[in-house]
């Protein structure tokens, strides 16, 4: 997009440093100014979010513990880390992440599968996520997929591309089985090798069950092979094939190999004769607030009628209490931080910043996406959260962390700088 | 990126797209739910959170004339059951046997509670209600169990709530016109039916919100409507006539094995009803339980269960029914008086108009029997009322004819309801219930001449009759006089309503002349309600019921004093199973004692002929201290009887004590001793005999008794006596009985 890069940063030194050790701490930390629009919007949703989780959890804190703050700060407390970790993770020089992808994927997975062994059980509406402690491996594991795709895409973007025959081993039984007559090409292979990692992650993270996660991971993983510039054929395979199971799973999905509680969920959706308790109370507390709502603290519905109120629920209070307008405000500050994100990914300074900080906005936006996907009652209940509002120390860490990096990428972009915070007299200066 | 190249620039746009795809489809979700939808889910989410307590409204009293209680509410108490809260199975049987123990009903067994409270959805099951205090403070005990953590052990889980129970402090009295309330404390018949509404009031709410498991939400959502409490009622009923009124009709049932008999007694001059009654009655407290044997008795033939329970029902509403106004019957002879007026008003006979009766008329192809198959002879107006001579009154009829006869008939009332405050009164219907213009042709306008073939109800009656006593007003019966608020300010207060005046003064008193003279004269058919001390006026009716082969209804109605009336007084008794089951015969002296006892009630003075005099309870000397001589010649003296008990010379007691009033020639008892007193002796049968039979056997047996009926002439019998005979006794003690005579008393 442009150039010319400003001669005043000296960033490109660790350009590459993907396996080499020596001088990794050399430019790990970057000064480049951060996109304060960023910092401010995500300040804004993360207030917005903390006041609303403690008019969402005061009643179930006040059943749980006997008093209505705990929830609250609990979830003060892990913005506050939140937010230390988004700082320092913006200083990182983003590029310096590479190094991270594949321990961070791997050492993530290995905490799912240790949380399946060690952990303790925890979740509503028979979902039962297995996690250590407040720590919750999953959360890990979806910024881990975007760290090892926007990684790998990056790097092997031209073998993306390429409709060479592959030389990978793989490639070659594929061919000796077929006696040669099916060659398959880079592009082929690679895109493969990223799908099979994708579903694998996914797939470790449902044996944990944690449906919802491994939902986040295999969507995250999708828009990033797309993002990567996956052939678009394999998609419309994909969505054919989507589709198609989305055909068994409606009509069949009795008789697939799916847990109780799943089960219990899609009978819930489909046929409406389940428990439809949580749906319902949703859709009551929604409706309640209509246009305008009833008022911060006005919600009848969270008084143990809305099972979840300060979690995978929390926006079906939000909607009793500031209403229509107040849901659209709150959606429309998400796209505006979602919009940020894209834009600084857009000005990135490479493919990898691009591919990571494009990753970690498609994540927000699925969760967003989704969540009101079902506390709308479009999609069946998979206890997806909604990120910054819904109540959980991991996901508000990570989610903070995650635009943290974003910040990292904005900080080496050629992006026009509104404020300077070292200048510290907030003039307003324009960058060339 | 540096090289952000086409393909690359698409790629973004397609994710973004989908993903702002995702999202304004939640987007217009919303808009569904939120703005389209809202009202539907808005009122679901209330219809939960929303809790609604109402704190019951006293129910109105129901006074009587003299603001005696006959029906008041008291404060009671409910349990129930938040089975949203039962912890486990274990609870869930402790409460259940808790609670079966102490409530102690058959309905409510360990079983029934423990299935009751089994809904873990639910978070409100009554139990019981209408608690007493007792079994309230049971409960509250029970609550508390095992005190842990601070609380008792079945708070919020077992809960007690106030609640309102009726009470009725005279059980049966009055029944069918006070009426029953439903278990929910609406009102089922009679006046709880009728003023239901004022009765009721206005509960007391609170709307609270409440969370899923039925606590309070802490906030300050909470409103508060105060009741209003039920309007109390006062009635024109006095509880002293009532009563004379229940004891004459529930003796004429027993006497006469009836089915039921009815009655009312009107105040003539206003319309008001001052004693209504339907006998056999029932329990206002237990009101859905049959308790007359005769009813049981029949009911326990039926062996198939479901017909005896289908047979038990319908035996409950009837006698839940109020006869007095909700049955129809053919009035009989009783009709005559209103034939003799119209014919009087209209100018079509007078009083001295003649006919001659031989037994028979002849009507159209029909021969019309009287009910004296040898004739009455030539008889004027009165005296064809006083023998009841049907010809007579055919021929009034006749020369009325149809137009004139039907414009009194309905003049009278008989043709529309009475509109007394009631409900379930029979409403009269033209061709139905009596002949039309169209229908009443020569032979119908004959039979309903003398009160057959068509039907009306016992509260016509009394209105139509009263309009004869009261010089030709026809009265809008009622029964409430006076609504008052709790707070005892009176909120309407029934005016008098005259509905129009149906014939001349002068035409009333000459048929109210006429009706004195079926119960004076010593041949009307009346006699039997000829009262000491008072001049009566009436008319007996006999009629074969339609419905029922062979059976009767037998009727009296009479008016009281005579020369100016003021009460009516009407006695209905359906299907007697005696020999002479004319209204002359069973309903006269019933109606007789009731106006008698009613007359003296309100203090209407009595005035006695010489005869009437002598027979007056006299006064008892004092005789206690003298020797047994002086004592004898003392009471003798004064024509009492002594008898002397015990082997004394001085008398230590006696009985009557001094200055009691007993029947002229009565017994005193003379104790000699202190040991013999209250000497006791079973009371002899005293009925079926004469005046001087009876007397003269109860004092020789030790007992006075009083008279009452008519005594003056032949033929007269006891038919009932206050003692049953066999009952011990303390001697000395007055016995009241009944006489009548059944000659001369046939009117049909």
């Amino acid at each position: 997009m442009d150039n010319n890069a400003r001669p005043d940063k000296k960033i490109n030194r660790a350009n590459n440093t993907a396996g080499v050790f020596n001088g990794f701490w050399d430019g790990f930390f970057v000064k480049g100014q951060l996109d304060v629009p960023m910092v401010v919007i995500t300040v804004i949703v993360a207030c917005i979010g903390l006041v609303m989780l403690l008019s969402a959890s005061y009643p179930e804190s006040y059943r749980d513990f006997g008093h209505g703050y705990t929830y609250f700060r609990n979830q003060a407390g892990f913005m506050i880390l939140g937010f230390i970790g988004m700082f320092i993770a913006s200083k990182v020089n983003y590029n310096k992440l590479r190094i991270f992808a594949w321990p961070a994927l791997v050492g993530s997975l290995l905490l799912v599968l240790a949380a399946i062994f060690l952990g303790i059980s925890e979740g509503g509406g028979g979902g039962v996520n297995r996690r250590l402690g407040f720590f919750q491996p999953s959360e890990i594991t979806k910024f881990a997929v975007i760290l090892f795709c926007a990684n790998g895409l990056s790097k092997n973007h031209k073998k993306m591309l390429s409709n060479k025959p592959s030389d990978k081993g793989f490639a070659n039984i594929v061919s000796i089985i077929t006696g040669g007559r099916l060659r398959l090409t880079e592009s082929t292979v690679t895109m493969f090798w990223y799908a099979l990692i994708i579903v694998a992650s996914a797939g470790v993270v449902f044996l944990g069950s944690h449906l919802s996660g491994a939902i986040i991971i295999m969507a995250i993983g999708v828009f990033m092979l797309w993002l990567g510039e996956a052939k678009a054929k394999w998609f419309v395979a994909g969505a054919i094939i989507v589709v198609v199971a989305l055909v068994l799973v409606i009509n069949f999905y009795e008789y697939l190999p799916l847990q109780d509680y799943m089960k219990t969920r899609l009978r819930t959706f489909f046929d409406g004769n389940g428990d439809t308790w949580q749906t319902d109370n949703g859709l009551y507390a929604l409706g309640s607030g209509g246009i305008f709502g009833l008022g911060i603290d006005g919600s009848k519905q969270k008084y143990s009628f809305v099972s979840e109120p300060h979690t995978d629920f929390i926006f079906t209070i939000v909607g009793e209490e500031i209403g229509f307008i107040g849901c659209m405000i709150i959606i429309a500050l998400f796209c505006v931080l979602i919009g940020r994100g894209m834009y600084i990914a857009f000005k990135a300074k490479n493919r990898f910043g691009t591919l990571l900080a494009m990753g970690v906005m498609v994540h927000i936006a699925l969760q967003v996406g989704i969540n009101l996907a079902v506390i709308t009652d479009l999609i069946p209940n998979t206890g997806i959260s909604l990120p910054l509002f819904s109540y959980g120390g991991t996901a508000v860490i990570m989610t903070l962390c995650e635009i943290g990096v974003v910040l990292g990428v904005s900080r080496l972009a050629d992006l026009p700088k509104v404020y300077s915070f070292r200048d510290g007299n907030k003039k307003i200066k324009k960058s060339k | 990126m540096s090289k952000m190249n086409m393909s690359f620039k698409k790629r973004c746009f397609g994710a973004v797209a989908l993903l702002l795809a995702i999202i304004l489809a939640d987007c217009g979700k919303l808009v569904w739910i939120q703005i389209v939808k809202a009202d539907e889910y808005r009122l679901s989410a209330e219809g939960q959170q929303l809790s609604d307590t109402q704190t019951p409204a006293a129910r109105g009293i129901i006074y009587d004339a003299n603001m005696e209680i006959l029906a008041e509410s008291a404060d009671a108490w409910l349990v129930f059951v938040n089975p949203s809260k039962i912890k486990d199975d274990a609870m869930r049987q402790k409460i259940a046997s808790g609670l079966s123990k102490i409530l102690d009903d058959e309905d409510l067994d360990y079983d029934t509670i423990y299935k009751k409270i089994g809904n873990k959805g639910i978070n409100y099951v009554e139990i019981k209600g209408e608690l007493d205090f007792e079994t309230k403070e049971k409960i509250s005990e029970f609550i508390d169990g095992d005190y842990a953590e601070g609380k008792p052990e079945f708070y919020d889980i077992v809960v007690i709530n106030s609640d309102t129970t009726r009470y009725y402090p005279y059980s049966n009295f009055a029944s069918s016109v006070i009426g029953a309330i439903k278990s929910d404390d609406t009102g089922r018949s009679g006046l709880e039916l009728m003023y239901d509404d004022i009765l009721t009031g206005i509960p007391g709410r609170t709307i609270t919100a409440r969370d899923a498991t039925g606590n309070l939400i802490k906030s300050n959502y909470s409103e508060e409507f105060p009741g209003v409490d039920g309007t109390n009622l006062v009635l024109t009923i006095d509880k002293t006539v009532q009563h004379y009124l229940e004891k004459g009709l529930s003796e004429a049932v027993t006497v006469n094995k009836a089915a039921s008999a009815y009655g009312i007694v009107m105040d003539v001059d206003t319309g008001a009803v001052l004693a209504m009654a339907t006998m056999p009655d029932y329990d206002l407290n237990n009101s859905a339980v049959i308790k007359d044997k005769r009813t049981l008795k029949e009911l326990a033939k039926i062996k198939d269960p479901e017909k005896y329970s289908a047979a038990y029902n319908t035996a409950v509403y009837n006698m839940w029914r109020n006869k007095a106004i909700s049955d129809t019957y053919e009035p009989g002879s009783v009709f005559k008086i209103f034939v003799a007026a119209a014919g009087l008003e209209e100018g079509v006979v007078d009083a001295n108009f003649t006919n001659t009766c031989t037994g028979a008329i002849q009507v159209a192809d029909n021969l019309v029997r009287c009910h004296d198959h040898a004739g009455h002879g030539t008889v004027d107006m009165s005296r064809a009322l006083m023998k009841s001579c049907n010809p007579y009154f055919i021929t009034v009829g006749q020369r009325l004819g149809v137009d004139k006869f039907l414009k009194y008939f309905e003049a009278f009332g008989f043709a529309d309801a009475t509109g007394v405050d009631l409900p379930g009164e029979a409403k009269p219907v033209e061709g139905v219930t009596y002949h039309s213009y169209e229908t009443m042709g020569l032979p119908q306008l004959s039979s309903e001449s003398f009160g057959q073939s068509f039907q009306i109800s016992a509260m016509q009656m009394i209105t139509a009759v009263s309009a004869i006593a009261n010089g030709g007003k026809l009265m809008e019966p009622y029964v409430v006089s006076k609504q008052m608020d709790a707070n005892g300010n009176t909120v309407f207060e029934k005016e008098v309503k005259v509905k129009r005046q149906v014939i001349s003064e002068t035409t009333a008193e000459q048929v109210l002349s006429m009706m004195e003279q079926v119960v004076g004269s010593d041949e009307g058919t009346g006699r039997n309600a000829r009262v000491d001390g008072y001049r009566v006026a009436g008319k007996t009716g006999t009629s074969e019921k339609l419905t029922k082969d062979g059976e009767y209804i037998a009727s009296f109605v009479g008016c009281a004093p005579a020369n100016d009336p003021e009460i009516a007084v009407l006695i209905v008794i359906d299907e007697p199973q005696v020999a002479n089951h004319g209204g002359g015969a069973i309903a006269a002296p019933v109606a007789g004692a009731v106006i008698e006892q009613t007359l003296r009630y309100m203090n209407v003075e009595p005035i006695y002929t010489a005869e009437q005099l002598q027979k007056l309870d006299q006064t008892t000397p004092e005789v206690k201290n003298l020797s047994v001589s002086a004592a004898i010649d003392a009471l003798e003296s004064k024509d009492f009887t002594a008898r002397v008990v015990g082997n004394g010379d001085t008398v230590v007691a006696q009985f009557p004590a001094q200055g009691q009033s007993i029947p002229a020639e009565g017994v005193v008892i003379l104790y000699t001793d202190t040991n013999g007193k209250n000497t006791t002796a079973a009371v002899p049968k005293l009925t079926g005999m004469s005046v001087s039979e009876a007397n003269k056997l109860a004092i020789n047996s030790g007992f006075n008794i009083r008279v009452t009926g008519p005594s003056e002439y032949e033929g007269v019998i006891s038919y009932s006596q206050s003692i049953t005979e066999g009952t011990k006794a303390e001697l000395g003690t007055t016995i009241t009985v009944n006489f009548k005579t059944n000659t001369g008393v046939q009117d049909d």
